[in-house]
């Protein structure tokens, strides 16, 4: 008899954890990554970054163009993955055929990502340069760094 | 020489009627019977699960340091492709935006290079199942 | 288990139950604050002040002059407002009573329809003519003297005492009602207005009337701006296959932020892939993601105040764009791109940009609807499926478009044509580039451009591309027929004549569908047989069985034919199967020739039968108005091994039908076989290969590995044999990086299509999400959503501004938005 109540009771108390974990579904929010990359004296022609979420609670809603003319067409990223719903990163490129005089130099907004995370908890971002190039295609020394809004 | 099979007629009437008045009886087992059978079976087998039980543990362990190191320590990665020397542009050795940058320069003056070519390095180069073979 | 057990066992649940409302409370989160009320906006028409009955000044008021209003109800002349005269023509019968829309009206709706000059009567029954004098007044900006009709106000209270019996009194429902009196022209005095149609395209910014659902019925609607400014169309036509870029402006005229939807067409063969929003200077590249995940993304951003944008496929050809948090005074625009494939009949190449969704007539209990939605109905959406808004024929949005098309033909182009006014610049030897030639055209009607290239005889040609990573190959091929068709003489046929007679089809497209299907008797050979059957909400036809086409049955079916008329819904399904369900005469071969024009709601279900029951015969549709459902006809035309062709409202139907007749007069080069040679080819579609028709080729798409080169096409025409060769075409261009979508959709189109017949049809549904995905393309599974997270606009998620369409040239709207 006591067994049989003990089972009741768990069942119900299963049922309601399982009701009060679907009430309290993490909370989304939006955020922008503005991504810098500071090329010092050199003409930036092109460029690719690939930015992370080790927490795995981000997707990606949207990748916007920089802020230099030479870069304001939306840039090129790995499609598959943000559709299939890889939230813990991606992977972003592009460049410019401009000439050195009509390319940005020093530090200058590259990109935004536009992103929607999971929960309250502020996501673990990291970036890595993976190529910066000049007008010759000659891999150039630059930093890179995030700016979060 | 042939098997030659007993069939019931052949035995005894008594014996017969005695083995089926036992059909469908419960068979009776003294209490005292059945005790001693589970001591012994306990004698006999009890020491195997107590070596079972010293093991199973240091198994789980085991097995889940195994999965651990698998799934969570060394994450399961999809089939990489791989980059084609021919995409190495710059002959950098590895394959990245600047060789993309490369191609495009090229097709100013090369009208074979066709856009298509290098939209299609340019999705391969931002794939992420392609990032650890940036080296080719 | 006894009694007390059974109680612990209660108090343990009830104890468990409470706990769990406890955690319930606790965790609900706090109702969305209300909603805010709908914009008050300045109205762009300006209403006319009420008449002063009396004053017969020139500058206001209303005075009688001739005759009086009496128990007969005849009114002479009134001039109201120095402007507008009622003229009594002296008929008291109301013989040249112009009847108004058929159906009443509900209470407090405007109405309708067709308005002319009444001699003078004034009756309660003339409420539906008044209500519609009464929009047209309120809606109309100017009353040129070229109009039909022009339009006063008279209120109860300004008719003057004299003549205001017991009976005039009957006649005003209420003391202070405003009362809309009809009048005619001078000019055109006589001539009775029996149309308010319209067709020409108007300029300025007109708005659409929304009621605000939050007043009483009766206050006077709302006028707000729509928010689509403009569209601009840029195309690039490289050989058969076009590039198209999209760009739709949406800006906010209001004092508080909305968001936009509007519904729009595509065509039925766009693979969507690109989707960018640009607000200011700023590009944010959208992404696409499962159907269900996009909506719930762009509901969250919506709610939290962020500006975002998500589309949507309804159908192949109907595609949604909504816009969220569009602040006051700002615009955000929407750009997306596609590639398609142009179609080719008879030496021409054609180019459609479609413009305007036709109103769907929707089957009782259909799954999902698309509704259509008048701008007078409370702007509360329809419970279930999708809902687009339609202006009132004498309405105008603000919304204008532009189109460019750049052609590079390959070979010089002989001639061109297109269905609106366009200019055309030489950019090339082989190159043109095509403008619309009005910038500010309305776009109730699609682009159609037709152009035909020199040279007598097109060649088959085969496009393939190649992914450099994986090997896998794509192609795309067009097959001509032979020239030796042409020298085949065909066999007798059971021709079958289905006419819709729906109510969408009143007015041009009944009457340009009769006159096809009377000059396409005419072609009928006496060996043939013939039939014909109408449908609207049931379907009937001329004869018991097909007739034999001689002198007697061809006069009677003749006059039948001219005695139809249009009205009701549109039960296709009932016009498919009466076509298709009678027994087949082996003798001969059965042509089902359809005219409609498709504006039905249950397009899938409409191909599934067609895909059930078409059996050994032919479908041929024939889209019939300005702006027809064109996937459907080629949908049913592809299902039915037939072809699909269009009958514009200003085209020939006679000249369309001489061109059908050739097409069918010669027998098609039937069983087609591949000969793949060195390509070992996989997931062709169609998967059943289609006839040749005489000046249809037909486009094959599939995939490949191996090297590609020449194939071969083997087939039969009536007892001969014949064979085509046709050589791959390796060229380096730009538009073969679409022949891997191009596939793609018609794989998605013919997943689609097989979902209708399958009993598993959300296993479907995960191969054409997973295919989607792969290749980056919108279908009714996946979606395109982006979203500004960089601003957070204050308030909620503003007022939902639904972007209403006008209705397509010929349709009319009493008849199909208007209608109950």
């Amino acid at each position: 008899m006591r067994r049989q109540a003990a089972m009741v009771f768990l069942c119900l108390i299963a049922n309601t954890l399982a009701y009060a974990e679907t009430l309290s579904a993490p909370q989304t929010r939006f955020a922008a990554v503005d991504v810098y990359l500071d090329s010092g004296d050199k003409a930036l022609a092109a460029w690719q970054f690939e930015l992370a979420d080790h927490d795995a609670r981000i997707q990606v809603v949207g990748i916007e163009s920089g802020e230099h003319p030479a870069f304001d067409e939306p840039p090129h990223y790995d499609r598959d993955a943000v559709a299939a719903g890889k939230a813990d990163r991606v992977a972003v490129a592009d460049f410019s055929l401009a000439t050195a005089g009509e390319l940005p130099k020093g530090q200058t907004r590259i990109a935004t990502v536009h992103v929607r995370i999971e929960g309250d908890t502020p996501p673990d971002y990291h970036i890595a340069l993976i190529a910066a190039g000049d007008t010759q295609g000659q891999p150039i020394p630059a930093k890179i760094s995030i700016s979060k809004r | 020489m042939p098997e030659e099979k007993q069939t019931l007629s052949d035995l005894p009437p008594a014996l017969i009627q005695g083995l089926r008045s036992h059909d469908g009886a419960t068979p009776m087992v003294p209490r005292s019977v059945d005790k001693a059978i589970l001591d012994r079976a306990e004698a006999h087998f009890g020491s195997r699960r107590t070596s079972r039980r010293r093991w199973a543990l240091p198994a789980a362990a085991a097995a889940a340091a195994v999965l651990v190191t698998v799934f969570v320590v060394q994450p399961f990665e999809p089939a990489r492709q791989t980059h084609s020397i021919a995409d190495d542009i710059d002959g950098s050795g590895s394959v990245d935006v600047l060789d993309a940058f490369l191609l495009a320069r090229q097709r100013v003056d090369d009208p074979s290079i066709t856009q298509a070519r290098v939209d299609a390095l340019l999705g391969r180069i931002v794939s992420l199942s392609n990032e650890e073979d940036h080296q080719t | 288990m006894s009694m007390e057990n059974y109680r612990t066992i209660f108090r343990l649940s009830l104890s468990v139950f409470v706990a769990a409302i406890v955690v319930a409370c606790g965790s609900i989160a706090p109702a969305p604050p209300p909603a805010e009320p709908e914009p008050t906006t300045e109205t762009s028409q300006s209403r006319p002040a009420p008449a002063t009955v009396g004053d017969q000044s020139a500058v206001g008021g209303a005075s009688r002059a001739g005759g009086e209003v009496s128990g007969g109800r005849t009114v002479d002349e009134i001039t109201i407002q120095g402007t507008e005269i009622w003229q009594d023509n002296g008929d008291s019968s109301c013989a040249s009573c112009t009847p108004a829309a058929p159906s009443p009206q509900p209470e407090g709706q405007v109405g309708t329809g067709s308005v002319g000059r009444h001699g003078g009567k004034l009756a309660k029954d003339d409420d539906r003519v008044l209500a519609s004098a009464q929009r047209m007044l309120l809606e109309d900006k100017e009353n040129t003297e070229q109009e039909q009709v022009r339009l006063g106000v008279l209120t109860a209270s300004n008719i003057p005492a004299s003549g205001k019996t017991g009976q005039d009194a009957a006649i005003y429902s209420a003391p202070d009602e405003e009362l809309w009196i009809i009048a005619a022209a001078t000019g055109t005095a006589g001539e009775a207005s029996t149309s308010v149609e319209d067709d020409a395209p108007g300029t300025g910014a007109m708005v659409a009337r929304l009621m605000d659902p939050s007043t009483e019925p009766a206050a006077a609607p709302t006028e707000i701006p729509l928010p689509l400014e403009h569209s601009e169309v840029r195309a690039e036509i490289a050989g058969y296959i076009s590039t198209v870029d999209v760009t739709q402006q949406f800006h906010n005229p209001f004092s508080q932020k909305i968001e936009a939807v509007y519904f729009f067409p595509l065509p039925e063969k766009a693979a969507v892939n690109e989707f960018v929003m640009t607000i200011g200077e700023r590009k944010i590249r959208g992404i696409l993601r499962e159907r269900e995940e996009a909506e719930k993304i762009y509901a969250e951003a919506r709610a939290q105040g962020y500006r975002a944008s998500l589309m949507t496929q309804h159908r192949p050809n109907v595609f949604s764009q909504k816009v969220a948090n569009i602040e006051p005074g700002n615009r955000i625009d929407v750009n997306v791109k596609y590639f398609h494939t142009l179609s080719y009949r008879d030496g021409w190449y054609e180019f459609v940009f479609p413009t305007v969704v036709g109103p769907r007539y929707n089957p009782p209990g259909h799954a999902d609807p698309i509704h259509a939605w008048s701008t007078d109905s409370p702007a509360k959406q329809p419970a279930s499926g999708s809902a687009i808004r339609y202006l009132r024929p004498e309405q105008r949005s603000g919304h204008d478009i532009n189109i460019s098309v750049d052609i590079d033909a390959g070979v010089n182009i002989a001639q061109m044509h297109a269905s609106h006014e366009i200019v055309k610049t030489a950019t090339g030897p082989t190159s043109t580039r095509v403008t619309l030639a009005s910038q500010s055209t309305i776009p109730n009607k699609d682009f159609v451009l037709a152009f035909q290239v020199a040279g007598e005889r097109i060649a088959s040609q085969m496009l393939t591309y190649k992914n450099p990573d994986t090997g896998e190959g794509y192609f795309t091929l067009m097959v001509y027929p032979p020239a030796e068709l042409r020298g085949l003489q065909r066999q007798s046929i059971e021709m079958v004549f289905v006419i819709d007679c729906s109510g969408s089809m009143s007015g041009k497209p009944l009457s340009q569908a009769k006159a096809a299907i009377l000059s396409g008797l005419d072609h009928l050979e006496p060996g043939d047989t013939f039939q014909v059957i109408r449908f609207s909400d049931q379907a009937s036809q001329f004869g018991n069985r097909p007739v034999a086409a001689n002198a007697n049955n061809l006069a009677a079916a003749k006059k039948y034919v001219r005695r139809l008329g249009a009205n009701g819904g549109t039960q296709m399904i009932r016009g498919l199967r009466q076509a298709l369900d009678f027994a087949h005469d082996p003798s001969r071969f059965r042509v089902v020739t359809f005219l409609t024009d498709g504006y039905i709601g249950n397009d899938r279900e409409i191909l599934g039968e067609v895909r059930k029951r078409v059996g050994d015969a032919r479908i041929f549709s024939f889209g019939v108005g300005s702006s027809v459902n064109r996937f459907l006809l080629e949908r049913m035309a592809s299902e039915g091994r037939g072809a699909a062709a269009f009958l514009g409202l200003q085209d020939s139907a006679t000249d369309i039908m001489d061109l059908y007749f050739e097409r069918i007069s010669h027998p098609a080069m039937t069983h087609l076989q591949m000969d793949w040679k060195g390509m070992q080819v996989s997931e062709t579609y169609p998967a059943r290969l289609p006839d040749l028709f005489v000046g249809r080729p037909a486009v094959i798409t599939g995939k490949y590995t191996g090297e590609a080169g020449s194939v071969g096409i083997h087939g039969r025409a009536g007892q001969q044999e014949l064979s085509l060769q046709v050589e791959s075409k390796a060229q380096a261009s730009g538009s073969h990086q679409a022949i891997p979508m191009v596939w793609a959709r018609r794989k998605i189109a013919d997943l689609a299509d097989r979902q209708n017949l399958s009993e598993n049809p959300a296993e479907l549904a995960q191969v054409i999400r997973e295919t989607a995905l792969r290749y980056q393309l919108m279908s009714h599974y996946t979606s395109f959503i982006a979203v500004d997270s960089t601003y957070q606009t204050a308030g909620n998620h503003g007022t939902t501004v639904h972007q209403a369409l006008p209705v397509p040239e010929g349709v009319r709207y009493d008849t199909t938005v208007g209608s109950p």
